[in-house]
């Protein structure tokens, strides 16, 4: 090194946070404020049900079965006679889960896979190309339906004899859930960041970091995937809505979590008789949540992008 | 005295649909320390590839040959994990495209401190920031500490080849090889921009390959100068010897196009080199350039002997086969 600058404004700077811009134009995204909120309000409501619920989510009740929202029932009763709100309450809490847990499985599978393909190039990128698209022309319902048979069929799944728990993971009946659906779920994130990288991996800056003197692990983590932020985000938003859904056909086929659990789809297949009675706010109920958690989701999901992206307009 | 950076007949070819395409083709040349040597081309005529050569950065499918030796070792056959430690380090370079060549995600304080990290993981934040804050002061950026979090999209053209610059010179390497530096940006930035790389060249006394097609970059700022033609050698020298008595006609030509404020006459049209570069999958026999050349030879010789490279004095040679002759072949035709 030369000469050292003397230059008290030079050596005195201290590092700013990255982390304070995002946040500061995270929190004045105002759909994405109201969808955190919302979602934040359901996932709490949901998981603390524990604690407020008046009711037992299993107990039935022939004399009240079937009623209307009252100030007893605030969402009314089941055809068994359950509380609904407390039904509601105990299926988003499964509905959330699977939503969540298979979309971030799906997301960093599809996203490792995908800039592996994309960078790579050659035989790998054909491997897993070819991979991708296997598993997009296999009719997921057909397969999701024979998974579905065998879990309400086996109370021990094959690899469930290892345990209750796993890490700090608490194993249910509807961990292969998550599994089936994320396994199901991967494909499109890894085209679109194998797209990404291929368009990203030619770009000068990429050049210039190699000829700095980069390895390759560090410039698809340095400098390709924070590039695929925006894209991964979208696709991660749309996941969770895309794998709720998902789960929803499950159980409406019968084949998706068992009586007594429960979860929202499930509960909207439940309901399916009641369209064109006067019973159909029992539709209604699970549905409301289902597109709440969707669009809240949405609206997160288009903060974030807006502040990842540094070019942005908002400061 | 030992030159610094050596390339000894140089092949760089490329498998094609069409068959092998050769980019450079027996290019011999050597960089010594302290001095710089413009690289002059047309687009295609190899000035990257060799640049890129010498980095190890070219793909795997491309197939080199001959030798180049930076400090005496070899680089061509290395593995990607040595070249890393020179890149960078040692060897660095300054892109053209600035905009392009900084990634849009990352502020420019990281970018230009990216060497720095990469060579010396070591190095505690604060060290590397007020390392880069002190780049961005030398290449002449007002108000380091603000600019340095700035994102490149808030940075002008000429400051952000200022930051390129001060990039490639993070680790003061010995060989900077400046990309056509000055190509996006307009005359009185080209200038800053030449004045910034002198600057620095001189303080850290490192050599340069200066990549351009633009002659008046040349003739400011190198020492030596090279022109290529279709991946080919076609005339090295002295600046002065190169713009005053060209020895190969591809160069007269070049000087003979240039725009003169001086010598406009009414109606007088840019004097110009008639047809178009040889494909490079399909050079010619002879000398590259015969197809355009006013002074070939009607015998043939041109056409089917590769000339070798002729000195015209110690310093200066051209790879004519008239070398010597050009003046009075020129009043002959």
């Amino acid at each position: 090194m030369t000469a050292v600058i003397e230059d008290p404004i030079v050596t005195s700077a201290k590092p700013r946070s990255q982390w304070l811009l995002f946040r500061r134009r995270f929190v004045r995204h105002i759909a994405a404020m109201i969808g955190l909120g919302t979602l934040t309000l359901l996932v709490v409501v949901c998981f603390a049900a524990d604690l407020w619920v008046f009711y037992d989510p299993k107990l039935t009740s022939i004399l009240e079965a079937g009623e209307g929202p009252s100030m007893a029932h605030w969402f009314g009763t089941d055809d068994n006679g359950r509380d609904y709100l407390t039904r509601i309450a105990y299926a988003g809490q499964l509905s959330l889960r699977i939503g969540f847990a298979v979309a971030f499985i799906s997301t960093f599978v599809g996203a490792s896979l995908g800039s592996i393909a994309g960078w790579f190039g050659g035989w790998v990128d054909e491997l897993i190309t070819r991979v991708v698209d296997l598993f997009l022309i296999v009719p997921a319902i057909v397969f999701l339906a024979v998974i579905g048979r065998k879990i309400s069929e086996a109370e021990a799944f094959l690899w469930w004899d290892l345990g209750d728990e796993f890490l700090f993971y608490t194993i249910d009946r509807d961990t292969p859930i998550i599994f089936a659906l994320a396994m199901f779920g991967w494909m499109q994130v890894a085209r679109v960041t194998r797209a990404q990288v291929l368009s990203l991996k030619e770009k000068e800056f990429v050049e210039a970091a190699r000829a700095a003197g980069a390895s390759s692990t560090r410039i698809i983590v340095r400098h390709i995937l924070p590039n695929c932020v925006g894209v991964l985000m979208v696709n991660l938003t749309l996941s969770i809505a895309g794998a709720i859904v998902a789960e929803s056909t499950l159980s409406f086929l019968g084949l998706g979590v068992q009586e007594p659990q429960t979860s929202w789809g499930k509960m909207i297949a439940d309901a399916k008789g009641f369209i064109g009675t006067e019973k159909v706010f029992m539709l209604y109920f699970p549905g409301l949540m289902l597109l709440l958690v969707v669009l809240s989701v949405n609206f997160i999901g288009d903060g974030l992008r807006d502040a990842f992206d540094p070019r942005s307009k908002q400061e | 005295m030992e030159p610094l950076l050596e390339v000894r007949n140089l092949t760089v070819r490329f498998p094609t649909d069409d068959g092998l395409l050769t980019a450079v083709d027996d290019l011999s040349f050597e960089l010594f320390p302290g001095e710089t040597l413009g690289i002059v081309g047309e687009s295609g005529s190899g000035k990257s590839v060799t640049s890129m050569a010498i980095l190890g950065l070219l793909p795997k499918y491309a197939r080199i040959q001959g030798s180049i030796r930076f400090r005496g070792e070899e680089l061509v056959g290395r593995v990607d994990q040595e070249m890393r430690n020179l890149r960078g380090r040692h060897i660095a370079m300054i892109f053209q495209d600035a905009l392009a060549s900084l990634n849009p995600v990352h502020r420019v304080g990281a970018q230009i401190t990216e060497a720095i990290a990469v060579h010396a993981p070591e190095l505690s934040d604060t060290a590397v920031r007020t390392r880069g804050l002190e780049l961005l002061n030398l290449v002449g950026i007002p108000n380091p500490v603000d600019r340095y979090d700035q994102y490149p999209h808030e940075y002008s053209g000429g400051m952000r080849q200022r930051a390129m610059i001060a990039m490639s010179i993070a680790n003061e390497p010995e060989v900077l090889i400046a990309d056509e530096p000055t190509t996006a940006l307009d005359v009185t930035i080209q200038a800053q921009v030449m004045e910034v790389i002198a600057r620095i060249q001189q303080r850290t006394n490192s050599s340069m390959m200066l990549i351009t097609h633009d002659l008046g970059v040349v003739a400011g700022a190198a020492d030596r100068i090279l022109v290529m033609y279709a991946g080919r050698q076609v005339e090295t020298g002295l600046v002065d010897e190169v713009f005053y008595r060209p020895a190969h006609p591809y160069t007269r030509g070049l000087l003979a196009s240039l725009p003169r404020l001086d010598r406009r006459r009414e109606g007088q049209r840019l004097e110009r080199i008639a047809g178009q570069p040889p494909s490079l999958l399909h050079l010619p026999a002879g000398c590259a350039f015969t197809p355009r050349c006013r002074y070939a030879d009607a015998s043939g010789m041109c056409g089917n002997r590769r000339p070798e490279l002729h000195e015209v004095s110690a310093t200066h040679s051209s790879s004519c086969h008239f070398a010597d002759s050009l003046d009075s072949r020129a009043d002959a035709s």
